[in-house]
């Protein structure tokens, strides 16, 4: 029996576009994480990742499903429960310039936490600590986030984020803005973090080879449902869904391959709305037969695995088919 | 001489003292893809907008630029305008920027035409669907007729890349092109581009090593305003002779190859602009300085390329 964090089941959230009906976003999402572990959701922009961070967070409510973090369902808690609860779990978003208060001082951002949630003790020093914890100098408390640099500002939004201690943080593409030498270091902070804290992190990234890195598990989002999960070095290695053989092989390395084996997989994501027969993936997937256009594959466990996918030939279909 | 584009000596300054391009030698042949790699604030997108006269105003431009013999630098803006679109176009990261969100984009491409050609209007309107067919747009005829917000943003980028080569350019200059993209859209556009610029120069202008492993065939990586290495583009990927282009390398984490622990960090930062640094720009943060390295290093040649270093890496025996 494993320690889970964050227990998602059936996570339905649905949005109204003007004259076009619902769509949605997040269509069956359910995933657990373990405590002091990373899962990351990884998948291309529209795919429903950032929404299900939200409704994690409490941050939005989802019309259907259930979220527990820490044993308590965080949408069926009252208010002051509520605010309790966010006290445990942050998020650090992409760009810190817009989530950071520019007319506020690095030092008041750090404390607002503090402040709002009545934290006792000495707070200038408990600010001073907490920059240096994100190796920033505490002579920065006083400068305003414009006077900073992008890998210092998300620095300070991750000082916010831990200033409570929270158990769990919604990572959402926290270093995507960032150059790749400053990426490494802020990577690197979350990692020491992690271990230094136990804290546990929803990862959500477009970027593979970060996700490999960082992640014990992985779960790929397409189009509002998870279509494989898996452990990073069993997926990395034996990607079962053909979405996730196709992500993995689009990923840019930084070093030269043969060209013409560069995948350039036909269409782009196709739109939610409305309804859908059969797999999602199909009018874009290579192995497509009659039953993927008629019959949407669930997401279920592989026999003898500690895998999932969602494809009728998850068995069947490996590697260099695609 | 087979230099289609030369550079030479380019320097961008803006006021006194704040030189932020500072002295770039460049040259490229017709059908080479040149990649100008660094991080923000190197000076890539500086020095490829001085080539087109398209830096904000305030900025110094000296030095030299050649298109197949044409001056481009100190041009005033009735020979830029000639030469933009006509002979040089442009493709920058985010295209609803470059777009006009008002205007159907079959006619934005005719509009590029009607200043570039003397075609008439039906037969500009006709052109601009073909153009659309070029870059791979499915059922172009209907997607002219659309807005540029109902086109997604691989949409878009082949709409803007279709604008830059309507007047069949000698040089194509892509400022992070794909950076916005979806990675499967990304390996398709870098696809594009790639086939698409056979008979031009393309100057791509990117932050991603891998971007540059799937689309250059020579790189100059630029650090604080300089060229510190250049060289064709599997071998500075494989064995980087500056120590600043190595550092950058291992600092990429690579899906295939997981390193155990932390990534490798470059310590310190990149000198703001204006800042001077006595010798080579990267000596405060290199682990091979030396006092040797007070004294700025020139671009020499080494292996297939040229390293502005004292003390390179040495090659590596694949790529020797």
């Amino acid at each position: 029996m494993t320690d889970d964090l964050v227990v998602a089941e059936g996570l339905v959230k649905r949005y109204r576009v003007r004259g076009r009906g619902l769509l949605a976003a997040v269509d069956g999402v359910g995933l657990r994480i373990e405590r002091g572990t990373t899962l990351a959701l990884v998948g291309e922009s529209g795919c429903g990742k950032s929404t299900t961070g939200r409704l994690l967070l409490a941050l939005e409510r989802p019309d259907e499903g259930t979220v527990s973090v820490a044993g308590r369902p965080v949408h069926e808690v009252g208010r002051r429960e509520l605010r309790t609860l966010r006290r445990t779990m942050q998020p650090v978003f992409q760009d810190p310039y817009d989530s950071l208060n520019g007319r506020m001082t690095v030092g008041q951002i750090v404390a607002e936490p503090l402040r709002v949630h009545h934290a006792d003790g000495d707070r200038p020093a408990r600010v001073r600590e907490l920059l240096e914890t994100v190796t920033l100098t505490p002579e920065l408390a006083s400068r305003y986030p414009h006077e900073l640099s992008g890998g210092q500002r998300q620095r300070v939004a991750i000082a916010r984020a831990i200033a409570l201690d929270p158990a769990f943080v919604v990572c959402d593409e926290p270093v995507s803005a960032l150059d790749v030498s400053v990426q490494a270091q802020v990577v690197n902070l979350l990692r020491r973090l992690q271990d230094e804290r136990g804290i546990t992190y929803l990862f959500i990234s477009h970027d593979l080879a970060l996700v490999r890195h960082l992640a014990q598990r992985v779960a790929v989002m397409y189009l509002g449902r998870i279509v494989e999960e898996g452990t990073a070095g069993e997926l990395f290695a034996d990607p079962r869904h053909p979405y996730t053989r196709l992500l993995l092989a689009a990923a840019p390395r930084p070093r030269v391959r043969e060209r013409s084996a560069a995948v350039t997989a036909p269409g782009e994501p196709p739109s939610v709305l409305g309804g859908r027969t059969g797999c999602a993936f199909a009018p874009r997937c290579p192995l497509a037969t009659d039953r993927c256009r008629t019959e949407d594959p669930a997401l279920r466990t592989l026999p003898g695995t500690d895998r999932k996918a969602a494809c009728h030939y998850a068995e069947t279909a490996r590697a260099g088919a695609a | 001489m087979t230099d289609f584009l030369r550079i030479r000596d380019l320097r961008v300054a803006f006021g006194e003292g704040r030189e932020a391009v500072r002295g770039v030698d460049l040259t490229a042949d017709r059908g080479e893809t040149v990649a100008l790699v660094g991080e923000s604030g190197c000076g890539k997108s500086l020095t490829a907008l001085a080539l087109l006269g398209l830096l904000p105003d305030g900025a110094h431009v000296t030095g030299s630029a050649t298109l197949d013999g044409t001056e481009l630098v100190g041009r005033d803006e009735r020979a830029l305008r000639r030469i933009r679109g006509a002979r040089a176009g442009m493709v920058f990261q985010d295209p609803m920027s470059s777009l006009n969100p008002t205007t159907r984009v079959g006619a934005q491409i005719a509009e590029v035409l009607a200043i570039h050609t003397r075609m008439r209007r039906a037969a500009r309107l006709r052109r601009a669907v073909e153009l659309m067919e070029s870059v791979g747009i499915p059922d172009a005829a209907a997607r002219a007729g659309q807005m540029p917000h109902q086109l997604s943003g691989g949409m878009r980028q082949r709409v803007m890349i279709s604008i830059a080569l309507a007047g069949r350019p000698d040089l194509l200059i892509a400022d992070e092109p794909t950076t916005a993209l979806d990675v499967t859209v990304q390996a398709q556009v870098l696809a594009l581009l790639r086939e698409r610029a056979r008979d031009t120069v393309l100057l791509f202008i990117t932050h991603d090593m891998g971007v540059v492993a799937e689309i250059a065939d020579r790189v100059a990586v630029m650090y604080a305003g300089k060229i510190v290495e250049t060289g064709p583009v599997a071998g500075v990927l494989d064995s980087p002779r500056h120590p600043y282009t190595a550092a950058l390398l291992r600092s990429v984490p690579d899906p295939d190859r997981p390193v155990a622990g932390e990534l490798p960090t470059i310590p310190g930062q990149v000198p703001s602009a204006g800042e001077h640094v006595e010798g080579c720009p990267f000596r405060p943060r290199c682990e091979r300085a030396t006092d040797r390295c007070r004294e700025m290093p020139g671009l020499t040649p080494a292996g297939g390329g040229s390293v502005a270093c004292w003390h390179p890496h040495e090659l590596t025996e694949a790529a020797r």
